[in-house]
């Protein structure tokens, strides 16, 4: 301690108070300049996240049990890789960290845009189908529950200090609302060959839970050209919106070629495709048909037929809904 | 004395390693604010996600005069005493059709019940701009009033063909009355002979009350007719002057069951509807 006492204060002299503000200013600027470090050093880690590799990127979670590799920017060519503007508006309203999932001409959602291409012909709609793909490389032998959910927005705009730019709001999806159609009338398959089989089904939340287990060494079906997809397994993810009902529920109007899943055969990874889509509409009339409520347990012939049911409920997320999200999310299964 | 100048002093008086745990502390703090969020980034990144445009349903909307709600399209108000000397009358009504710019070409589709023996004619119309003068060739205009607004807008048809593509381009006086091809089953085009047909007398049921779903009252079946490949001139509404007519002579011989117009006769129900053309989505 020193020897002041803090009652008595001696008049201070000039000289006195400009060595207290040069100390003042001292220990400001410090301050300050740590804070811009800091923030500087936060900054750098988003934008090295952003900028990984520049054919893969690579997520680790606990312990690097697998990585979830996707196609990320590719900083010297990037019309390899493309993704929506209007995502940037939900990345920007978002407090949990998604990575954008990009899509190429052999894996989107319709959303693929190669450069030069208008991308007013983008977009899904009743009878669109297509696959998206992800590669996943086990560091450990793991199972992992990949979940998947679509989810419906609509796009605003706002002024923010004079600017205006792009707003993106998340509809409800409860019941009754056009965005929970979406959890029925885009569906995802495993596998797709003639038929669709393998469905990924929603649950009440309209969660898609599809668990796999991948071992290291096994088959690897990645490309080994030298990227980080080297010894990784590839999903694939089949999404179909089917065009009318009767091309889920056999109908005497339909023909079985028109069918999504193969009503006459089990498919080759076994079980019939066919009932299980049956059933799945039967237990979540909500996702499927509009005016038809959830609570009861439908039959197969309660359902049959019920195409303006199915068409008014598309008819709902055309109007309604303008851009619809698939968000995928990884966890290790316990045990693991 | 001044507080700020004693919490100053209060930190110049600390020891050295207290200064130096105070100011660690300090910083620490301004990390964990910035570094939480950093964490959470890297805890969820293994969740990804891709946003794909849903496209939106081609529709067409049926509105009344000058594209206002169709709520104001209102089709009263017929007295079918004013007729000429050969006891034929009419009345027009005028209705909009918002195509929007996605479909070039739709079809137009009028189906009406039969109580009343009106005969419906379909013609194209433009609206006239305020002091304006409708065009040469025009047939005739129409003046539309809507009650809510109390506006009075004019409209003018018989001026363009309808095979042209937008109104402006052709300026040839030609009909603009649209054709509507029937659609009715049997060839049972006109007037009144209508219903399910009695499979043992091959004629339509002419009971006077419902007698069952598969039986109705001859008048409440509808008779359907179309024009089809219409040309979308303005996305934002094409108009149509709708033309019922009667006769109040009982003096056509061609229909059995052909009556005549009375002031006394009941409802009818007229139903406009009105889709994308094929292939012009």
């Amino acid at each position: 301690m020193t020897g002041k006492t803090k009652n008595a204060q001696p008049q201070l002299t000039k000289e006195q108070k400009d060595k207290r503000r040069k100390a003042l200013i001292k220990l400001g600027s410090i301050t300050v300049l740590t804070a811009l470090v800091l923030l500087f050093a936060t900054i750098a880690w988003f934008t090295m996240n952003k900028e990984t590799g520049t054919s893969g990127m690579g997520v680790k979670v606990k312990g690097k049990s697998f990585d979830l590799i996707t196609l990320s920017d590719d900083q010297d060519n990037k019309n390899g890789a493309f993704y929506s503007p209007y995502h940037e508006a939900i990345q920007r309203g978002e407090t949990e960290g998604y990575g954008i999932w990009l899509v190429d001409g052999s894996s989107n959602i319709n959303n693929y845009s190669s450069s030069g291409s208008s991308e007013s012909s983008l977009g899904i709609e009743p009878g669109s189908s297509g696959t998206i793909t992800f590669y996943i490389k086990p560091y450990s032998d793991v199972t992992i529950d990949f979940t998947f959910q679509t989810i419906g927005y609509i796009s605003g705009t706002e002024t923010v200090e004079g600017h205006q730019r792009t707003t993106m709001t998340e509809l409800s999806a409860s019941e009754g609302d056009p965005a929970c159609f979406l959890n029925g009338h885009i569906l995802l398959f495993e596998h797709h060959d003639t038929f669709y089989s393998g469905l990924i089904p929603a649950d009440g939340n309209g969660r898609r839970v599809l668990r796999k287990t991948f071992e290291v060494g096994g088959n690897y079906d990645a490309d080994t050209n030298g990227d980080n997809r080297n010894d990784a397994y590839r999903v694939d993810i089949h999404w179909v919106w089917p065009e009318t009902l009767d091309t889920l529920v056999y109908n005497a109007n339909a023909t079985d070629a028109v069918m999504i899943c193969d009503r006459n055969a089990a498919s080759a990874q076994g079980g019939n495709d066919y009932q299980q889509v049956v059933n799945h509409i039967c237990s979540y009339p909500q996702f499927f048909l509009k005016g038809l409520p959830s609570g009861t347990s439908y039959t197969e012939a309660q359902i049959k037929g019920k195409n303006a049911m199915y068409n008014d409920a598309d008819q709902d997320i055309g109007m309604n809904v303008e851009y619809v999200l698939l968000r995928l999310s990884t966890d290790t299964s316990s045990g693991d | 004395m001044d507080e700020k100048k004693s919490l100053m002093q209060r930190f110049k008086d600390l020891s050295k390693p207290k200064k130096l745990q105070l100011v660690m502390a300090s910083l620490l703090t301004l990390v964990l604010v910035i570094g939480i969020p950093v964490y959470a980034w890297f805890s969820y990144s293994s969740n990804i996600e891709t946003l794909a445009k849903i496209k939106a349903p081609t529709t067409l909307d049926i509105k009344s005069g000058h594209a206002y709600s169709i709520e104001y399209l209102d089709l009263s108000d017929i007295d079918a005493s004013d007729v000429d000397e050969n006891g034929v009358g009419s009345k027009d009504y005028i209705f909009a059709v918002k195509a929007g710019s996605s479909i070039s070409s739709y079809d137009i589709q009028i189906a009406h019940t039969t109580n009343i023996p009106f005969t419906y004619e379909l013609y194209r119309a433009s609206e006239l701009g305020e002091g304006n003068n409708p065009p040469p060739g025009t047939v005739a205009t129409f003046v539309y009033h809507n009650e809510q607004t109390e506006e009075s807008i004019s409209y003018y048809y018989g001026y363009a063909s309808n095979s042209s593509d937008s109104e402006d381009s052709v300026a040839v006086p030609g009909s603009s009355k649209l054709e509507l091809t029937d659609l009715n089953p049997d060839g049972d085009t006109f007037g009144r002979i209508l219903g399910k047909k009695n499979d043992a007398s091959g004629i339509y049921s002419e009971k006077t009350g419902y007698s069952g779903a598969d039986d109705p009252q001859l008048y409440a079946v509808p008779l359907y007719s179309q024009h089809t490949g219409i040309k979308t001139w303005n996305p934002a509404a094409d108009y149509f002057i709708l033309r019922l007519k009667w006769n109040t002579k009982n003096d056509n011989t061609a229909f059995a069951k052909w009556n005549a117009a009375e002031n006394n006769k009941e409802t009818d129900m007229i139903y406009i509807s009105a889709k994308a053309s094929a292939g012009s989505g």
